[in-house]
């Protein structure tokens, strides 16, 4: 299993060289110009002044040029400064990123919750009232944009539970509670959506294995409905949910910029959202390559789960 | 003893399709230690009322429309759910047919095995796990100790079989229902599953209800013959007088296809003309009618009764004598 891991880990080289130098491309093809970013139009006009900014950062060399030396930076662990800020990269990230992690695990814990109870209920009261209600519930749930979800959790939130904050941020380790608190609202929104997504998963899976054979034998020993559907039924239904969930978390890495800017949340997605509205290139390199990076150990981790539960599959 | 009474069990099934009526009113008794062999195509509603017997029917689909099924006396149609689950692997086991998709993938054979243990013979974790052991010898798998650590994908189809015989006999149970056994196996591993259920029927006295479309997996084991066809058991007797003296055109039928080692090579293969009926739209008379060298208008008019023929064997067919007089001549 470990030589599995690290083959994996390996394979991650060429995807990760692929996304930075993709990144890295686009960012300097979309429209927009960082020497006014930093000194204002009057010195950007100025073609002294910005020759003299753009050999600073090292703009004006050729781009693969300027590639080489930031991968060359990158594998010393030297991630730059930021163009605006001025502060290293490294410190701004590190500050940003527990907290979309936090945001992150708890959504997936809310979408688990809700996902995988209303699934395994919907499927084994199939055609009856509550089946009915998780369906319908599934469909706003992944019809819904995020943003329409969060702010009605922001109006829900400040009109219901007045004293429970729904905005900003505190670090956890200074005010547990209070973390916990600003953190609920937002975790529930994206918990909703793929919440919704992982419960029509689950309900499908689950409906599948209860027409297997084993099943059919599990009843012939004589076990109870209850065991029938939790040890027989569940463990083999949430192979494929373990997959889906694999991917919704990775998409939900991706996804957390809005969630983010509606919840006020410091996170990665909004760092990275105001390095690209300013062409703060390093930030965003920087950025890219962390969420890409954990996009793939995401995967990672899921497929190894997928191991755990399923005894027949076998690394190669 | 009896052991199993059914009485006028009927079963249906709502499809989109319309209302399959699978299982269309039959009777028979099943003494303590008998072997009883049930034969019919594919759809002719035997495995079905095995499922009835244990009722492993999903509802609401499938409904019991009538009748009763007597074990040792009690009508299991009329116990509740719990007193069900307790007649369920421990009173009365069931192979299935296949055993690649009848064992838990994802469990271990000994987990399979100790849990039915377990739940209803109360032994503890270690005495399952010695138990489990002892059925898996039993069932002839070498190394039965490691084997129980084994995942069943790691197993031969022949020795799935065995595990899954395993557990139907597992809690020492009156009755083993075998429903197509060893249809998903290969011949030479066929011949060893019917010999070691053979063994374990006469050592635990089993009474076994052995369904099969195989006239000669049937021949060698049974002693009594239910032959069905489209819901109905249309002759039924010792196997010996099924074989040698069959009264029903379709257990004729059923005999003449089977291929012949002393027939010329090249022969054609003999098959019974015609399809079986559309379940969901039964004519009035006998199903076989539009199948039957020996039908008459009587024959679309009303279901033949059960008629007697003498030690114990008897037919459903309104011309059983024709049969008879037509293999003298």
């Amino acid at each position: 299993m470990s030589r599995y891991i690290i083959r994996r880990l390996l394979l991650l080289v060429p995807v990760l060289l692929g996304v930075t130098f993709l990144t890295f491309a686009l960012i300097r093809v979309i429209p927009g110009d960082i020497v006014t970013n930093m000194m204002g139009v009057t010195a950007a006009n100025n073609a002294e002044t910005r020759a003299k900014v753009l050999r600073e950062l090292g703009l004006d060399r050729p781009m693969l040029e300027q590639y080489v030396w930031w991968l060359g930076r990158i594998v010393q662990g030297d991630f730059g400064y930021s163009f605006i800020h001025g502060g290293p990269v490294i410190d701004r990230i590190m500050r940003a990123l527990p907290i979309t992690l936090e945001m992150c695990l708890l959504s997936m814990v809310m979408a688990l919750l809700i996902g995988v109870p209303l699934g395994v209920l919907s499927a084994v009261r199939r055609g009856r009232p509550i089946d009915y209600i998780a369906r319908v519930f599934s469909l706003l749930g992944v019809a819904a944009p995020s943003f329409f979800i969060g702010t009605l959790i922001v109006i829900f939130g400040a009109i219901h539970f007045p004293n429970m904050p729904t905005l900003g941020y505190v670090p956890f380790f200074q005010d547990p509670l209070g973390n916990l608190a600003r953190m609920f609202w937002p975790s529930l929104t994206f918990g909703i959506g793929i919440g919704a997504i992982i419960l029509r998963y689950t309900r499908s899976s689950v409906l599948e294995v209860l027409g297997e054979d084993y099943i059919r034998t599990a009843r012939a020993k004589g076990l109870s409905r209850f065991k029938v559907i939790f040890v027989h039924a569940l463990r083999n239904a949430l192979i494929p949910v373990i997959t889906a969930v694999g991917v919704w978390t990775a998409f939900m890495i991706g996804g957390t910029v809005l969630i983010e800017n509606i919840f006020a949340i410091p996170g990665v997605g909004r760092l990275v959202l105001g390095a690209i509205q300013n062409r703060d290139y390093p930030i965003i390199q920087a950025t890219v390559l962390f969420l890409s990076f954990g996009v793939a150990i995401t995967m990672l981790v899921a497929d190894l789960l997928v191991a755990v539960a399923d005894p027949r599959v076998k690394f190669a | 003893m009896t052991m199993l009474e059914i009485r006028d069990l009927a079963v249906s099934f709502a499809t989109e399709g319309g209302t399959v009526r699978a299982v269309n009113g039959i009777s028979y008794a099943l003494k303590e230690g008998e072997v009883l062999g049930v034969v019919g195509e594919s759809g002719s509603g035997k495995s079905v009322h095995a499922l009835a017997v244990m009722q492993l029917l999903s509802p609401p689909a499938a409904r019991v429309e009538t009748g009763e099924i007597r074990f040792r006396g009690t009508d299991l149609l009329r116990l509740d759910d719990r007193a069900m689950r307790a007649v369920r692997g421990r009173q009365i086991g069931m192979i299935f047919q296949d055993p690649i998709s009848s064992l838990n993938p994802v469990y271990t054979v000994g987990f399979q095995l100790c849990e039915v243990l377990r739940l209803h013979l109360g032994l503890s974790r270690r005495n399952a796990t010695t138990c489990a052991a002892e059925l898996l010898s039993l069932v002839g798998i070498p190394d039965a100790r490691q084997r129980l650590a084994s995942y069943p994908h790691e197993l031969s189809g022949g020795m799935r079989q065995r595990v899954m015989i395993a557990l139907a006999i597992a809690c020492n149970p009156s009755l083993v229902i075998a429903d197509e056994p060893t249809t998903a196996l290969d011949v030479t591993i066929q011949a060893q599953i019917v010999a070691l259920i053979k063994r374990l029927q006469r050592d635990m006295n089993l009474t076994v209800i052995w369904i099969s479309h195989d006239l000669g997996v049937i021949a060698g084991l049974a002693q009594t013959v239910n032959v069905m066809y489209a819901g109905h058991i249309v002759e039924r007797g010792p196997v010996r007088s099924i074989y040698k003296d069959p009264r029903h055109p379709y257990t004729v039928g059923l005999l003449g296809s089977l291929p012949r080692l002393d027939e010329t090579v090249g022969g054609r293969l003999r098959s019974i003309p015609g399809r079986p009926p559309d379940m969901t739209q039964l004519p009035p008379g006998c199903p076989f009618a539009a199948r039957c060298p020996q039908a008459s208008e009587r024959c679309g008019a009303g279901m033949p009764p059960v008629e007697d023929v003498g030690d114990g064997h008897s037919v459903r067919c309104w011309h059983w004598r024709d049969v008879v007089a037509a293999r003298a001549a």
